[in-house]
């Protein structure tokens, strides 16, 4: 995600929609991008991209410039896509199967209406159903966003090592034969 | 260093650009004599690494900013909305005639005087009741000769 220069940040805190569309235009991406994997369902990514905005233009206001706009996006995206698939989640769980409604809608849409895409889009989307929500956040959050150990830790408010721990168990879940052990 | 320890550096910490220093080095140079780790490695960049590498972000359709939109102007209309209320109610109050803001005012004064005047001495409707009563009582006529009433009265006076 690019740096957003203070002053817009400011200029969008006083009401300027101007300034908070540029912020908008900066943003949107890794916000969607981040939605659009952890919920795993293309409507939910839309509203949890919304609502992300949302809370920012109302936040923004109150905003003191002391700790980094970065960190805050990545903390209220992470945490608003993350209780958007629990709650998906468990309406799924009380109406039916879960895994089998999450892998027939949603991120299909997503791929087939992205042609040029579809390939890398496709392989992403199967590497990640082999994560649970934990995992498949932090792979997210460090694979596709670039985001550091520390990002990451602050993003969850988790600790470091725990974060060090879930891509480590992540990555062993995507490794075709994953290998442990051996000589030395 | 142990093939296992490596392995867990190599998984995380390693392939993330987050080792520095020391066990970096300790981890390059186990890479080059150990075939195992190796392949570990080759296989984590191409199964777990690479496929994210090529991804391409993805952004949301048109309709999502101009739905933000949409509900950021409801709420500035709304929120001004009942700012104006208050702004109405207080310019109306400010530009009322003032021979009206008077009257109102006096009118007020008025009804607090009466209340006011009726509290604070205990029971004033009993205290007035005694008067009536001790005055009807005394029944004062126009000699000055004061009627303590009936003739038992008259007899222990």
């Amino acid at each position: 995600m690019k740096d957003i220069p203070k002053d817009t940040l400011i200029r969008a805190s006083r009401g300027d929609m101007g300034a908070f569309e540029d912020i908008y235009r900066l943003s949107s991406g890794f916000v969607y991008s981040v939605a659009l994997r952890v919920t795993r369902n293309r409507d939910d990514a839309q509203e949890v991209t919304q609502d992300v905005f949302l809370k920012i233009y109302r936040k923004l206001r109150s905003f003191r410039f002391q700790a980094s706009f970065k960190t805050w996006l990545y903390r209220v995206t992470a945490n608003t896509a993350i209780n958007s698939y629990r709650r998906r989640a468990k309406e799924m769980a009380r109406s039916g199967d879960f895994d089998t409604a999450i892998k027939t809608e949603g991120v299909c849409e997503a791929v087939e209406s992205e042609v040029d895409q579809k390939d890398s889009l496709e392989r992403v989307n199967k590497l990640l159903e082999k994560l649970n929500l934990d995992q498949r956040t932090c792979i997210v959050l460090r694979e596709l966003e670039g985001l550091s150990y520390k990002e990451i830790a602050k993003a969850l408010k988790i600790n470091i090592n725990t974060v060090r721990s879930r891509l480590k168990r992540a990555r062993q879940a995507l490794m075709r034969r994953p290998k442990e052990g051996g000589g030395q | 260093m142990r093939c296992k320890r490596i392995q867990d550096l190599i998984m995380s910490d390693y392939v993330d650009g987050e080792l520095k220093g020391y066990l970096l080095k300790k981890v390059q140079q186990h890479l080059v004599s150990c075939p195992e780790c190796k392949q570990f490695e080759q296989s984590l960049q191409r199964d777990a690494i690479a496929p994210f590498k090529e991804a391409e972000q993805v952004k949301p359709p048109d309709s999502v900013w101009d739905q933000i939109r949409g509900d950021i102007l409801e709420q500035e209309l709304q929120r001004k909305g009942v700012f104006a209320n208050i702004k109405n109610g207080l310019d109306y109050f400010l530009h009322t005639p003032k021979p009206v803001l008077a009257f109102a005012t006096v009118a007020i004064l008025i009804v607090l005087t009466l209340i006011f005047a009726r509290l604070p001495f205990g029971d004033h409707n009993g205290y007035l009741a005694n008067d009536i009563e001790l005055l009807s009582y005394l029944d004062i006529d126009e000699s000055g000769y004061v009627d303590f009433g009936t003739t038992i009265e008259e007899y222990l006076m």
